[in-house]
């Protein structure tokens, strides 16, 4: 593995400015890292050579004429759920078929301005639910990557690229960042429009992003949402932490263990972390949004379902079908009861700077399965803000994550607490897969 | 009979589990003495003809009291239901664990009693506002 392939999201342009780097040397460096890998890990369903290097030269233009973007010349891999013209949507989905997208989704489109250079589409779990997809956890290649956006993860943890996007209906960003010990962040809600990206349940949706920092994460958001300059950490005192005892109780002995330890080495790095519970009960928000996603699913896939019966996995199709099932009026009562958890939520977070709790129950499980998303899903129902950040192995080298959460809207503000979080957290070396 | 249980309200549900679980649901406002046993309702010849002829009084309209009332078993009986006859035996077979997930889902989510009169009319504003 080249030095290349350790550059962050920031370096990238930094060095490209100062002229000791060429997108396309990047971009190459990567491609040839990822046809090396990637059929053992097999993040990718479609990589675009040709298109990628094509792009990496005319940035390379770009820069010899004084102008070098945002995110030039960085390379990264979306989703296979998120439309890229010129290439297929095909969400691990046959019906789908092989047209390509006629236009880029918004997310897309965004990134290509601020000079991305996309190199393909990674995998997903079908239509972006939980029937697993072919990828290997890079630090166990009998262990799931996670899931939904199990390539995304993957390849950023083995350094097929530094950014990767994908999407969040339940934990489909923040668990596949655990169990692959990358960093994941989960904006809010409507943080960017999912027009072109296949829907699983629409008031559920998020897009996320792929990290290998939260400095690159923070620096990749406030890029694409045109925010002004943000530099970490800018916290002027160690923040204010609320430890959910809640999930404690619900992970595994370990993964609480490791949390309890993440608390007492960010107490004496000076924040003050409160051990406390959720004002609402953690199986409540599960119902609600496990009636709200199945709705939403059923709903979408009515004719789909009709026509292609068998072209659903047994997970999808059998959420699809319950979905059908679920009474109107229970469907509205779950959506009302969102909106008053939310606010009660909003109350509660709002008493610190952010809420810390595991990122999922336990290391990453074996491949039969994409995981526990009952961590993840409560935040992705409120639509607030959640990152995960890498926190330690398990004695068998599996990464172990700590999550973050605070009030929607305050996207910024966790990223501040997570980059002070960061600091004291060991840092992971790359995958053995890497 | 099995799965007999009777509700406040007066409300009967009828279900009869030996019959492959699917002959249900007649909802009646009587409260029957105790040990008599109740008439059942085969699902083709369910409800208001059957149960009246029976000499039940049969519900016109819905108790929001009686959907939260209803536990996790019932509310996977009307589904599974609901899955025979929508996508046949064989599927519904096959969706018994969804289907029992989904039931106490709904059974908790209708125990919290809403107050639509207090509340303003929409469900979950979006804004895409950094508050930060």
């Amino acid at each position: 593995m080249t030095a290349l392939l350790q550059l962050s999201v920031r370096e990238i342009p930094l060095r490209i400015r100062q002229q000791e780097l060429t997108a396309t040397e990047l971009v190459q460096a990567h491609l040839a890292w990822i046809d090396r890998t990637d059929p053992s890990l097999q993040a990718w369903v479609e990589l675009d050579h040709d298109g990628a290097l094509r792009e990496a030269e005319r940035l390379d233009r770009l820069a010899t004429r004084g102008t070098v973007l945002p995110l030039h010349g960085v390379p990264v891999g979306l989703k296979d759920v998120i439309d890229v013209a010129g290439l297929p949507t095909r969400a691990g989905f046959a019906p789908l078929g092989e047209r390509p997208a006629q236009a880029d989704a918004t997310i897309v489109a965004r990134l290509r301005e601020l000079g991305a250079v996309v190199l393909g589409k990674t995998h997903t779990t079908q239509l972006a639910f939980a029937d697993p997809a072919p990828t290997r956890n890079p630090w166990n290649p009998e262990r799931t990557p996670g899931g939904s956006s199990s390539g995304s993860g993957a390849a950023v943890a083995a350094r097929h690229v530094p950014l990767a996007v994908g999407t969040q209906t339940a934990g489909s960003v923040l668990r596949p960042a655990a169990y692959c010990g990358v960093v994941g962040f989960k904006p809010s809600l409507g943080w960017l429009p999912l027009d072109g990206v296949i829907p699983l349940a629409w008031t559920l949706d998020h897009l996320g992003l792929f990290t290998r920092s939260v400095e690159d994460a923070a620096y990749t958001y406030v890029a694409l949402c045109a925010h002004q300059r943000l530099e970490l950490p800018l916290l002027a005192e160690p923040p204010r932490l609320l430890l959910l005892i809640d999930f404690l109780e619900l992970a595994e002995p370990a993964v609480a263990e490791h949390l309890l330890d993440v608390a007492r080495r960010f107490r004496e790095a000076g924040a003050r972390v409160e051990e406390r519970r959720l004002p609402v009960d953690v199986g409540l928000l599960l119902a609600v949004h496990h009636i709200i996603m199945l709705a939403e699913m059923g709903a979408l896939h009515q004719q789909m379902l009709e026509h292609h019966p068998d072209a659903y996995g047994p997970r999808l199709r059998s959420a699809v079908e319950v979905g059908q099932l679920i009474p109107s009026g229970t469907l509205l009562h779950a959506r009302r009861l969102r909106r008053r958890l939310g606010a009660v939520l909003d109350t509660f977070l709002s008493q610190a700077d952010a809420v810390l709790l595991p990122t999922a129950a336990g290391p990453a499980p074996g491949r039969e399965t994409t995981g526990d998303r009952r961590f993840q899903a409560v935040w992705t129902l409120l639509g607030t803000p959640a990152i995960s950040l890498p926190s330690g192995l398990t004695r068998d080298g599996l990464p172990l994550a700590t999550q973050l959460v605070t009030r929607y809207g305050h996207d910024r503000h966790l990223l501040h607490v997570a980059a002070w979080c960061e600091r004291i957290l060991p840092g992971l070396p790359p995958p053995p897969l890497a | 009979m099995d799965g007999q249980s009777l509700l406040p309200h007066s409300l009967v549900l009828t279900h009869d589990t030996k019959a492959n679980s699917t002959n249900l649901l007649a909802y009646a406002i009587r409260t029957p003495p105790p040990g008599e046993e109740l008439p059942h309702f085969p699902l083709d010849n369910l409800a208001a003809p059957s149960a009246h002829s029976a000499g039940l009084q049969v519900i016109v309209g819905w108790s929001p009291t009686m959907e939260t009332e209803r536990t996790n078993d019932q509310w996977f009986t009307i589904l599974h239901t609901a899955a025979e006859l929508r996508f046949g035996s064989e599927r519904a077979a096959v969706l018994t664990d969804e289907l029992r997930a989904m039931a106490e889902a709904i059974a908790r989510v209708l125990s919290e009693p809403l107050t639509f009169h207090a509340e303003v009319p929409f469900d979950f504003p979006i804004e895409r506002i950094d508050r930060s």
